[in-house]
């Protein structure tokens, strides 16, 4: 029995897919494999996989994780190449280790590439990230409640790249503290003056985990 | 291709508009001399749980000079945004305008998604009427069960595809590829082209003239296209190929699984049944064959549930054999394979626990009919013992839930009879309490659903009166005053979209006219109990100067020329009245493996069945 950590990528032929549908994206391509993947016990057994972190709807990522075990005895190079070989357009396997540690739940932040097509300076969104508190609107099963996200952000720098302007966002990630990118974008929306973003793109580089984490 | 990127962000479930799914086909347009878009005309979700489409799809796909894409009706939010950013409704596959395609096609399955096809037409920037495009436009085609009587779409369809499609479609896109490859723009003379073909009708070059109580009085071919139009029959199952590679959604879709057709056809010739009489005959598919489809399409897809697809499962000569090897290898590799509807006269207790392993869900029976006048009314060949006998078969094994599903408005049908309904379901019930407590599960439910019957072309019925509102309203009152038990749950349905329904299922080409008006109205997504709308339609009738009552609301006789009479399924016009006849004696009549009653489809083709019987009746 092998127990994988499996790095992939979501591209941007899925980036709609919820993810629940990763999920059973995930199941079927195990599945494809021809691979024995463990399956829990019990009355309604399903496939033992787990994800390091959701990635919202819309986004796409370079760095997701994912773990299950297979009851096989081969390398981590040969189960890569066997999964991209039935992987769906979108995602491929980048990494494939039985090293399991840090455990996913250890992983409090997260680098994103945000891109913008906009009218407005890179000056006019750095001020929003500088000031001290950036109060937003945010949808909870409680109902809608103004949140302060300005703790959440780590460190944000802007660039200009022909006419888009580049946002390099390090932000909380995890299940106790977590930010969606689309909350700054909308913070963007409210404190700036004159706002115009025609367009923006959201780019998950990586995960990072507390301690230096190496395949 | 279109950007759709700027407007996916704002619609619900995103995943639906993008393809890229597994197994979609994408092509290099230089490489290709015909691209088809194939239309359903309804969302995603329903569309891509279609076995026909998946088969169409795979047919055109393997042929190396046509490329076939998917398209559904957007849901109102994407359609919302596509208007509002100017973008055309497109093949999933390379996002290019359908407008930019040679032949869309558009299956219908059922009446009240006519409008859908205006609707993604519309979306599509191609105009509604048939007459206003040319060959710069995509040719418009139209198949599936509903194509049996054409005559409501003719405004809006070139030319459509009657019976089986998987040769047709082929030698249909072969003639328009050779034709628009030779740089000839004349639509007429391709039309008429396409006529020749067997199974293709050509609604525009035909006639038809009205008496003055408009019945049709007479219909005339032009440029020697063919008087009747032959539906098309593939003979040999095994040689017909079965999707394997099937496209595999990202978001959950209706039926989202391996879907085996074992057979096509029904022996059984229930009256009310459309589907029974049209796709005849019988033709199994080897389970050999059914295990090798089911094993590479596992692998194909990485699926973990397979279903098994027919008119009625338990009449598949070899089922027992079938799911033994199926359930051998699905066992193993953690795939669940489920059966759908059983019928109750030969309900097989072991098959039904070997599929329901572990968890016992509730199971299903259609005795369609609560008398036993009214199943013999309908031919529907089950009695009240073969019901209550199953049913405590099944309380005893450890079922709680049964949903039985009935029709109420059925011909020759009295108070009396509905009023059975109730009865037979306190007689479930009764099963279910004889059992002593501590040998049957806890908590029983019996779930008694009607549905308002809509008569069909090509049935026993097809000259039936069809009730109207209030008669149906009166009969579903009937039941929900008889049917006060605690373990009975009583749904019924609302019967407005089934007097649409039954109107355009035998209506004539003047409601053409009127679906265009509904649609121009607001009409669409009438499937969608939200979305219809009933007045819109009245509307749109009474501006087109149109009784729709006409059409559903009185008895035909046997010499008034139908609609789709031009037509031939196989089954012939004496075999339907002979049936109509014997119904309204509440005679029944014994399936085609019993006896051959001689419905007429071997003058299309060979009977499987009859041939087992040593006769050749025809």
């Amino acid at each position: 029995m092998m127990n994988l950590r499996v790095k992939f990528t979501k591209g941007y032929e899925v980036k709609y897919v919820s993810h629940l549908d990763l999920m059973r994206t995930f199941q079927r391509m195990l599945k494809r494999t021809g691979y024995k993947v463990k399956y829990s016990e019990g009355f309604n057994p399903h496939m033992n996989l787990t994800f390091a972190l959701p990635l919202p709807v819309g986004v796409t990522s370079d760095g997701e994780y994912a773990e299950f075990s297979i009851d096989e005895q081969i390398s981590c190079e040969a189960v890569k190449e066997r999964i991209n070989q039935v992987a769906p357009k979108g995602i491929e396997i980048i990494e494939v280790s039985e090293k399991l540690a840090p455990k996913f739940k250890e992983i409090k932040r997260a680098e994103y590439t945000v891109t913008f097509e906009t009218k407005n300076s890179a000056e006019d969104f750095k001020k929003v990230c500088d000031l001290s508190e950036i109060l937003i609107e945010k949808k909870t099963k409680k109902g809608i409640k103004e949140v302060d996200i300005k703790p959440l952000v780590y460190s944000c720098d802007f660039e200009k790249s022909d006419d888009k302007i580049i946002m390099k966002l390090t932000c909380a990630a995890g299940s106790e503290e977590n930010l969606n990118p689309d909350l700054l974008v909308k913070a963007f929306e409210k404190y700036i003056d004159n706002c115009d973003i025609s367009y923006y793109s959201i780019h998950r580089n990586q995960l990072v985990f507390p301690v230096e984490y190496e395949f | 291709m279109q950007n759709l990127e700027k407007i996916l962000k704002y619609v619900e479930k995103p995943s639906r508009y993008t393809g890229c799914e597994l197994n979609s086909v994408v092509k290099n347009k230089a490489d290709v001399k015909l691209r088809f878009g194939f239309c359903f005309p309804d969302t995603y979700e329903i569309g891509m749980s279609h076995l026909g489409m998946k088969v169409l799809y795979d047919v055109l796909n393997k042929t190396d000079d046509i490329w076939c894409e998917r398209s559904f009706m957007p849901w109102v939010d994407m359609e919302e945004k596509m208007r509002e950013n100017g973008i055309l409704l497109y093949g999933h596959e390379s996002k290019d305008p359908l407008k930019e395609f040679d032949v869309l096609g558009f299956t219908l399955q059922y009446e009240m998604s006519y409008t859908n096809v205006l609707a993604m037409l519309d979306l599509a920037d191609v105009p509604l009427l048939s007459e206003e495009r040319d060959l710069s436009y995509p040719l418009i085609c139209a198949g599936g069960p509903c194509a049996v009587n054409p005559e409501p779409m003719v405004d809006f369809v070139d030319f459509f595809m009657v019976g089986e499609g998987e040769e047709v479609i082929l030698e249909a896109c072969n003639i328009i590829k050779d034709y628009k490859q030779s740089g000839k723009t004349d639509k007429q003379e391709l039309l008429i082209a396409l006529s020749k073909v067997e199974g293709v009708y050509v609604p525009s070059l035909y006639e038809v003239e009205y008496n003055e109580d408009n019945t049709i009085k007479s219909r005339k071919a032009l440029f020697g296209a063919p008087e009747t139009v032959k539906k098309r029959v593939i003979s040999d199952m095994d040689k017909l190929p079965h999707p394997e590679d099937i496209i595999v959604p990202y978001t959950e879709v209706v039926h989202d699984r391996v879907t085996l057709e074992i057979f096509r056809g029904c022996i059984r010739g229930c009256r009310f049944c459309q589907a029974g009489f049209i796709y005849r005959p019988v033709r199994e598919r080897s389970p050999e064959t059914l295990c090798e489809i089911t094993k590479r399409s596992l692998e194909k897809t990485g699926y973990d549930e397979v279903s098994l697809c027919s008119l009625s499962t338990s009449d598949y000569t070899r089922l027992s054999e079938l799911t033994d090897e199926l359930i051998s290898f699905t066992d193993e590799k953690m795939v669940n394979f489920c059966l759908p509807s059983l019928r109750v006269d030969n309900f097989d207790l072991e098959l039904a626990k070997k599929v329901q392993e572990v968890r016992k869900t509730s199971l299903t029976f259609a005795p369609e009919a609560g008398s036993q006048r009214m199943r013999d009314v309908i031919n529907k060949n089950v009695n009240e013992e073969d019901i209550l006998k199953t049913s405590k078969l099944i309380f005893e094994n450890g079922w709680n839930r049964v949903k039985l599903y009935f029709m109420i408005g059925l011909p020759y049908e009295t108070a009396e009879d509905v009023k059975e309904i109730s009865e037979l379901a306190f007689k479930v019930q009764g099963e279910y309490f004889k059992i002593e407590k501590e040998k049957r599960p806890r908590g029983l439910t019996v779930t008694v659903s009607t549905s308002s019957f809509v008569p069909k072309p090509f049935t026993p019925f097809m000259w039936a009166k069809q009730d109207t509102v209030s008669e149906i309203v009166e009969k579903q009152q009937i039941l929900r005053d008889n049917m006060k038990s605690k373990s009975i749950t009583y749904n019924w349905h609302d019967s407005d979209l089934s007097i649409m329904e039954g109107v355009f299922a035998r209506g004539d080409r003047r409601l053409s006219k009127v679906l265009y008006t509904a649609y121009k109205k607001g009409c669409k997504l009438d499937g969608w109990h939200e979305h219809f709308k009933y007045d819109k339609w009245l509307e749109a009738f009474k501006e087109c100067g149109i009784d729709y009552t006409f059409y559903n609301h009185r008895e035909r006789s046997y010499d008034e020329i139908l609609p789709w009479e031009f037509i031939d399924v196989g089954v012939s016009k004496a075999f339907l009245m002979r049936e109509n006849e014997k119904a309204k004696m509440a005679q029944t009549t014994p399936n085609c493996r019993e006896k051959c009653s001689g419905c007429g489809i071997t003058s299309l083709t060979e009977c499987e069945e009859l041939r087992k019987q040593g006769g050749c009746a025809k």
